[in-house]
């Protein structure tokens, strides 16, 4: 991909934008509801909490950062890491897209491909989750009937069983 | 104001969130899509990605449904809506919330009547804890892709060993997730081969899929060969969880 090309640029430029504003927007979250409710964080709590959790998931942050960006390409790393559920969901999303593109992720296609897929799946988990949230009690005794329970525990397993098939190929010894 | 975890200002305050987040993804949807076009890309292909992308969601999302409906018992509903919408993950919710609730001396799954200061802890936790990839992406993305390509054009082969390596290196820590428990067998319970057999299931089907597509000829399995592992693989793990759990 030629570096120098104007719209990897402006991606990378849009990305800070995006990504530095909705970091703002989120960190104002605790504090809005503390001011409306006139209610400060429980200093011992907030510091038990921050050091309990913290560490591992920042240390997790940076090794995911290095690990994904690669793969992820400019969009849709900027998307990827606003949107969350990486792992689980967007990072197979746009290795499938890709792979089913035939395109490489570090290539101008690439780029546009990763960008698409991961939009895409942000979108529809977005809107899902509304859906969910709106109708929350109906579906609670559906989605937390036992007998499906271990079909959502076992999601990581069976996503991994795909990607073993993703990974054949990228060794040269696909199916 | 007095204070309730499911108070209607809670849900504007997440629903002002969620959209801009929203709006992100459509600016950088319809940006990829108009470059995809300059730069000679067919259209059918890109909506190809896109259909394909909005199928291989559904399962995964209706999971991460599940998480916020968990959550909601001590949270409330608006709080897990953001933390699962933006940057969290299913994994890291519910351990967050878990040890902030602990700090205060709460017991996860329990809390019932969170007060102000309760919630504002909490929702800190779970929102500094997961800070780090929003604002370290902008810091090295452009660094770090320049490299990649950088050591691609000195040395491709290098290149491809390094980005396997790294996809490697990511497949073998979840491997960790599956194998973790197997060790129970030697306990004499089996609880810890379903991961192993629902991941062979849903490996089976992909292996079906591109026999497909190689030996049959048959193009669209391979868009839809994903979604299908996963759900048939998630599928699977009712009766093996009910034969070896």
């Amino acid at each position: 991909m030629n570096t120098n090309g104007s719209y990897i640029d402006r991606v990378h430029k849009w990305g800070m934008i995006w990504n530095l504003s909705v970091m703002v927007i989120l960190l104002l979250f605790p504090v809005a509801v503390g001011l409306i409710f006139s209610a400060a964080p429980d200093p011992h709590g907030l510091v038990m909490g921050l050091i309990a959790t913290a560490p591992l998931y920042w240390a997790v942050g940076v090794v995911e950062t290095f690990t994904y960006v690669p793969m992820l390409g400019a969009g849709g790393s900027y998307l990827s890491f606003v949107t969350g559920n990486i792992s689980n969901l967007k990072l197979p999303c746009a290795l499938n897209a890709l792979e089913q593109a035939g395109v490489k992720a570090n290539s101008e296609e690439g780029e546009v491909i990763s960008t698409i897929a991961i939009a895409i799946s942000s979108i529809v988990t977005t809107l899902i989750i509304i859906l969910g949230v709106i109708l929350i009690v109906p579906l609670t005794p559906v989605l937390e009937a036992p007998v499906l329970q271990p079909a959502f525990a076992q999601m990581i397993p069976a996503l991994l069983g795909g990607w073993a098939w993703y990974l054949s190929r990228r060794t040269g010894k696909s199916p | 104001m007095n204070f309730s975890i499911n108070s209607p200002i809670l849900f504007f305050l997440v629903g002002f969130v969620i959209a801009v987040v929203l709006a992100q993804s459509i600016f950088f949807l319809a940006k990829a899509w108009k470059h995809g076009r300059e730069i000679g890309m067919d259209s059918r292909k890109l909506k190809k990605t896109a259909v394909t992308a909005a199928v291989f969601t559904i399962a995964p999302a209706v999971a991460i449904v599940i998480s916020v409906i968990t959550l909601a018992k001590d949270l409330g509903v608006a709080l897990p809506w953001l933390r699962l919408s933006v940057v969290g993950s299913l994994s890291y919710e519910t351990i967050s919330a878990n040890n902030a609730e602990n700090a205060m001396g709460l017991s996860f799954g329990s809390v019932s009547g969170l007060t102000a200061s309760q919630y504002v802890t909490i929702a800190s936790v779970m929102t500094i804890s997961i800070m780090v990839g929003i604002w370290l992406v902008p810091v090295v993305a452009k660094k770090l892709l320049n490299g990649m390509i950088r050591m691609e054009n000195r040395d491709r082969k290098w290149a491809e060993i390094f980005s396997s390596a790294m996809f490697i290196g990511m497949i073998a820590a979840f491997l960790g997730f599956v194998f973790c428990d197997v060790s129970s067998v030697f306990k004499g319970s089996a609880t810890g081969l379903i991961p192993v057999c629902v991941m062979a299931v849903s490996a089976v089907i992909m292996s079906l899929a591109g026999i497909g597509v190689k030996r049959a000829k048959i193009r669209w399995i391979a868009d839809y060969a994903l979604p299908v592992s996963l759900i048939v693989g998630m599928a699977s793990a009712i009766p093996i969880t009910a034969w070896l759990g």
